[in-house]
């Protein structure tokens, strides 16, 4: 797991400002005129459009590539899946909209360190021979 | 013959890929980079494939004697500074992985860094890598690639081909290129998940 400090708040910021902002457009673009399922999909694919764009490709630059690609994808994938289904229902407010997304972008980015944790380092088909 | 058609791609981003160039990125795999170069060693003849604007040398262990190539003569313009800087002989040379100048059985070690992502034939290019490496020769790569894992290689696969106009492709195979190509894998290590690799093999 990533332990300098650097890295760690812009991971954390990437996620939760991510989060916030694809939850926030989420709010407004859908509303309970969209079917749930296809609010759903749609919600999915805008959600990682916007979020890789806004704030993503300002944060890769400085915070790292995939090590923030992955858990941006899942983030802005899953808030805009889970706003625009509630979207669909009833009217979400955008403060709402923010706190849920940024929550997802916690659990999305927690997730990601505890899967990283586990699959990280020497991978034992290849052995470990020292070609020194 | 040098494909041009990568080579022009390589020359029009020379110009401001320092800048374009993910800081964050270079920044955090810093010390793994360094850790594979380190493997680089005195009295050796050592090549570093796709040396671009040289942002990897001032992580190269000083007072080695290198070999560099690069496909656009351009990228090595932009990193002339950085390779008059090194402490050692490092030469520089335009040359594309595909058709290598050397003679077979020239080299101890190949080196290279987030590179086969952008090699238009990653399992040709790896077998002129064999070639000239000697018998029992070492190949240290620190690449990025496709993932086995749902849902990042959907993600990847989807991203590619768009990734690939501009760059790198997202979804390669390298360590089944690595195999396929002839060498003997004796070591792989996610770096990043299984995204972002080091790959050490022998050319047999």
């Amino acid at each position: 797991m990533e332990d300098r400090l650097y890295f760690l708040l812009g991971d954390y910021v990437t996620c939760i400002l991510s989060g916030a902002i694809v939850g926030v457009f989420s709010a407004w673009f859908f509303d309970p005129s969209w079917g749930m399922m296809s609010a759903m999909l749609v919600g999915m694919v805008l959600g990682m459009i916007v979020g890789l764009i806004f704030p993503g490709g300002f944060c890769l630059h400085y915070f790292g590539l995939f090590e923030l690609m992955v858990p941006l994808m899942l983030t802005t994938m899953m808030v805009g899946m889970v706003v625009s289904m509630i979207a669909t229902m009833n009217p979400v407010s955008s403060s709402f909209a923010a706190l849920i997304g940024a929550v997802i972008g916690i659990f999305c980015l927690r997730l990601t360190y505890r899967w990283n944790k586990k699959i990280s380092g020497v991978v034992p088909e290849y052995g470990d021979i020292n070609c020194d | 013959m040098i494909d041009l058609k990568t080579q022009n791609k390589w020359n029009r981003f020379s110009f401001g890929y320092d800048l374009m160039v993910a800081k964050g990125a270079e920044r955090r795999w810093m010390p793994t980079k360094k850790n594979v170069f380190s493997k680089m060693e005195k009295d050796k003849k050592i090549l570093f494939m796709a040396l671009g604007t040289g942002l990897d040398i001032v992580l190269f262990p000083p007072n080695l004697d290198i070999t560099a190539i690069d496909i656009s003569p351009k990228m090595l313009g932009h990193a002339e500074d950085r390779i008059a800087a090194y402490e050692g002989d490092l030469k520089a040379l335009v040359m594309d992985v595909h058709d290598l100048e050397f003679e077979d059985n020239s080299f101890d070690q190949v080196f290279t860094a987030c590179t086969f992502c952008s090699v238009p034939d990653p399992i040709n290019g790896l077998k002129s890598l064999k070639r000239i490496l000697k018998p029992g020769g070492e190949l240290h790569m620190f690449e990025h690639m496709g993932s086995i894992h749902f849902p990042m290689n959907v993600m990847m696969k989807a991203m590619s081909p768009l990734s690939s106009l501009i760059g790198p492709a997202m979804d390669r195979d390298t360590v089944g290129n690595v195999k396929k190509s002839g060498f003997k894998i004796v070591r792989v290590e996610n770096i990043y998940m299984d995204v972002v690799r080091t790959i050490s093999a022998i050319a047999e």
